[in-house]
Formats: structure tokens, C-alpha cells, sequence
């Protein structure tokens, strides 16, 4: 049986995020607007600008995520929501130590005309040993 | 002066929505207007009470209602209280009367539980009675919640939980979508995941 849209979309996105993510953050910017809403370990940045001011100056050049599991819902809106687990390892982080982890979870927006989404809604948190 | 009063209020307003959400974890809560503090509607037949939240209403006294402008169109622009009321009112049930929260979802949630996937409020429900353990204890670390689509409330809680007395705990983030009822004041649950984080 074929996989429902909103799995594909939401798989889809992820990969793209975080490939971005890890090698060139400053491009996830074509992914927020100006509603569009981030909280990062409970601070919260709102817009395009100001959320990728955020994330390009987070305290470390580096980073690779691997995710461990995902789950999409379709949501209010037509939008999906994407729920991610996983691990991240910053640079300079001897190969020994156990990552870091990560939970995070995205609400995609639909934009016009089926020409893809959005990130309206954007949580970000590590989850401490 | 007035700041201070204001601020003593919230805060013996939050003090008294937490008592009084524990109170009446195991009966249905209803949404009271002016001047109340707003709560959730949990449907599906059960017992509405409301005689602590008369309590509440006067203590609130003159406070600002907690209340969501307009239509399912708009904002909800007390998210934040919404989303930590919530995240307070779901665990309390759930580590004390696992089978009230199928009042908290509708026909159309989805919950995936560890990446096992139910719909609707019947199939909700009997998944999270049938889990296997007696009980549970969640503690809440953290919530953040933001404005959703449609004046829905998008809430991410994360903290540990302790499974029939065990001394270890295990840690998990949990996501949930709140809706507005329609025709009542109050929030569903239509989206909820579940994950346990593994060490």
C-alpha cells in the first residue's frame, strides 16, 4: 500500500531540514516566513529573519544530525505535523562520547498553488541524560 | 500597586487551576465565562463539576478572562496557559485515571504511541487503558507551546516517567495538536505522539 501524502511530505522534509541544516544553514531560510514560529530550548524567535539570525549563530560551526525515528500527522490547516527524535553530534566532540539528543517538532504549512511548505510551527529541544 | 495586585492574582490563579484540576481529574471539566479561568471540556458522557471552579472564579475575582478571541480563524492569544493547563490536566488524569482521558480526544485524533498509530477517541482510549502497567508517574521538565492553525494550540512536553514504582526513570517527549470545540468553549486533543527517548 502506498505511503499517505502526508508521511511522504513529512519524511521528505526532514531529510531536506536537517541535510541544510548540516551543511548550509543559512539556506533554511526559503522554509520559514514571516508567522512562522521557533522555539529553540524555550526561547522563542518569531519570523524568517530573526530565526535564522538563531540558528546561524547557534555556539558551533559544525554539526551532524541522525535521526532515529519520525512521525507525521496530518493536521489543522492542512498542514503536517512532524515529530523528530534522534541524535547530534557537534563538532569537535570526541567519537567516544555518547550525542547529544534531540527531540523536535514541526507543523508544515501548505503554500500555494501545491508548490510545497512552510514551517509554521518549529520546537526544538535536547533531551539530558 | 495595581501591577503587584495583578500579579499576586495570576499567581494565585495558576496556584488554584492546579489544585483545582486535581480535583476533578476523575470527573468532566466544563469552561465557565467572565472572569473564570478557562479549562477543558472532556465530552463523551461523564460527570460535569463545577463546584471547585466556583472556587476558583472567586478567588480570581476581578482578573481578566483567560479567553480565546473569536473564531477558529484567529489566534489562540493565551496559548501558553492553554498549553501548560493542558499539559497539568493530561498527565494528572493519566497517572491517576487512565480511562478519563478518552473524554479529551474526538473521532478525528490521532495518536501514535511509539510509532503504533490510532485514530479516534474509542481506539485512543483503549490503547492507553491496555498499556501494560498498573501505574505511572509523569513528571513534566519542560512545555512550549505555540499558536497553531486553525486557533489551535501546539504544545511539546518533555520529562520522565516511572512505571509501577520503578526507581528508574525512563525519559519522553510528547507532542500534541489542541483544537477548539465547536459549539462549546474548549480544547480536543486532535494530534498526539508519543516517544520514550532512549539512553
Amino acid at each position: 500500500m502506498a505511503e499517505p501524502p502526508f508521511e511522504q511530505v513529512g519524511k521528505a522534509f526532514v531529510q531536506h531540514y536537517y541535510n541544510t541544516f548540516d551543511t548550509n544553514r543559512a539556506a533554511l531560510a526559503s522554509l520559514y516566513q514571516d508567522q512562522s514560529m521557533f522555539s529553540w530550548e524555550g526561547e522563542k524567535i518569531q519570523g524568517q529573519a530573526q530565526i535564522i539570525q538563531k540558528l546561524t549563530s547557534l555556539p558551533f560551526q559544525q554539526v551532524a544530525h541522525q535521526v532515529t525515528s519520525i512521525d507525521c500527522h496530518p493536521t489543522a490547516g492542512d498542514g503536517v505535523l512532524v515529530f523528530v527524535c534522534g541524535n547530534l553530534k557537534v563538532e569537535g566532540e570526541a567519537a567516544d562520547r555518547p550525542p547529544l539528543k534531540y527531540s523536535q517538532s514541526f507543523v508544515l504549512s501548505p503554500l500555494p498553488g501545491g508548490a510545497g511548505y512552510w514551517v509554521l510551527n518549529d520546537i526544538f529541544r535536547l533531551n539530558y541524560g | 500597586k495595581g501591577d503587584s495586585m495583578a500579579t499576586r492574582l495570576h499567581l494565585a490563579a495558576s496556584i488554584m487551576l492546579s489544585l483545582a484540576l486535581h480535583v476533578v481529574s476523575t470527573s468532566s471539566l466544563s469552561s465557565c465565562e467572565g472572569g473564570h479561568v478557562r479549562v477543558f471540556s472532556c465530552l463523551g458522557g461523564q460527570r460535569r463539576d463545577k463546584s471547585c471552579l466556583k472556587d476558583l472564579s472567586a478567588l480570581v475575582g476581578e482578573q481578566p478572562t483567560l479567553r480565546l478571541r473569536g473564531g477558529s480563524d484567529q489566534q489562540a492569544s493565551n496559548f501558553e496557559e492553554i498549553g501548560k493547563a493542558f499539559v497539568s490536566h493530561y498527565y494528572s488524569i493519566f497517572d491517576s485515571n487512565r480511562a478519563g482521558l478518552q473524554g479529551l480526544y474526538q473521532d478525528m485524533s490521532m495518536l501514535t504511541f511509539e510509532g503504533e498509530k490510532i485514530q479516534g477517541a474509542a481506539a485512543i482510549g483503549q490503547k492507553l487503558t491496555s498499556l501494560p502497567f498498573q501505574t505511572v508517574k509523569h513528571e513534566v521538565v519542560t512545555v512550549d507551546s505555540q499558536p497553531a492553525a486553525g486557533g489551535g494550540v501546539l504544545v511539546f512536553a518533555c520529562g520522565n516517567l516511572k512505571v509501577d514504582g520503578s526507581e528508574n526513570p525512563m525519559k519522553f517527549s510528547q507532542v500534541f495538536c489542541l483544537m477548539p470545540l465547536q459549539g462549546v468553549q474548549g480544547y480536543f486533543c486532535y494530534n498526539d505522539v508519543f516517544r520514550l527517548n532512549y539512553g
